[in-house]
């Protein structure tokens, strides 16, 4: 296996980890491997002397866990919660969800609204675009400006579909985060 | 050996590592290995343990056309070592108490 693969695939198996840490997770191991090479070992052994990647996964995630779960107990006893962190959490979750829901599907209602503009602006650019050029035959100066509005609407139609994609993308990359956030807090042992 | 007190125990092998001049990680396996059975995967959590601690900060400099991160120890890092020798002659009396009564048990 080379370094990237490695690197890749400790990547994925930290995928729970918050990016940051897992990129200096990733550095780490990165540094290693390359200084092992500078110390005489081919690629593929440097790799193979690492040992395996899930059980550097799991330790890490581990001690992340466990570390987390030590500062948040500390923090806990100095603020003095008496609630258990997974029975928080789910409080937390319940008592917002009117919250969080609408603010959800309100989101997704925007973005579907942004496409459906989309969609609106190009279909009208281009359905009205022949009728426009027949009517430059009769009065020229209507048609050239009913072309006009035809290719303004299919430009605005095209940059707010390229920006609704761009847009639905991000929104997406949120709800993974929320997912794996929540399902990290969940996980046992995980205290708030 | 019991798992808290590797932990406290590889915490200060890293930092006297560290007081002969900053090191590396890689660097530091190799040194501290020598005396006491450490891994990557071990000494990651124990140097960023270090580091929130303020027993250590971190920098990153240029190697061979690459970034090297490399680890200082601070004033509170030395703080630390002095401590665990301070407290050699405590560990030493609970270890004579313990090794009388075990040796008395087995008579």
């Amino acid at each position: 296996m080379t370094k990237n693969e490695f690197l890749k695939l400790l990547k994925k198996k930290l995928r729970l980890l918050p990016p940051q840490e897992r990129q200096r997770v990733l550095d780490y191991y990165s540094e290693m491997i390359e200084d092992e090479i500078e110390a005489g070992h081919s690629e593929v052994d440097a790799v193979s002397r690492r040992g395996s990647i899930d059980a550097i996964a799991e330790q890490t995630l581990r001690e992340y866990i466990a570390e987390r779960s030590e500062g948040e107990t500390e923090e806990d006893e100095k603020n003095k919660l008496p609630t258990s962190g997974f029975g928080k959490r789910l409080a937390i979750a319940v008592v917002s969800f009117p919250i969080w829901l609408p603010l959800y599907a309100a989101g997704w209602s925007v973005l579907a609204a942004l496409f459906a503009s989309a969609i609106s602006c190009i279909l009208a650019g281009v359905v009205r675009l022949a009728p426009s050029v027949m009517i430059i035959l009769t009065d020229g100066a209507a048609g050239w400006f009913q072309v006009g509005i035809c290719i303004t609407a299919l430009g605005c139609g095209i940059l707010l579909g390229c920006g609704s994609w761009e847009l639905t993308k991000l929104w997406l990359k949120m709800t993974g985060w929320l997912c794996r956030g929540i399902r990290y807090s969940f996980r046992k042992g995980v205290a708030v | 050996m019991d798992a808290q007190m590797k932990k406290g125990l590889l915490e200060v092998c890293v930092l006297a590592s560290l007081k002969g001049g900053d090191s590396y990680g890689y660097q530091i396996v190799k040194d501290v290995s020598g005396y006491i059975e450490i891994s990557e995967s071990t000494l990651y959590p124990i140097l960023k343990r270090l580091d929130s601690g303020g027993y250590l900060t971190t920098y990153t400099s240029e190697y061979n056309g690459r970034l090297r991160k490399y680890y200082k120890i601070t004033p509170s890092g030395c703080e630390k070592i002095s401590e665990f020798v301070r407290e050699w002659d405590e560990i030493q009396r609970v270890y004579r108490y313990i090794l009388e009564v075990d040796n008395s048990d087995q008579k």
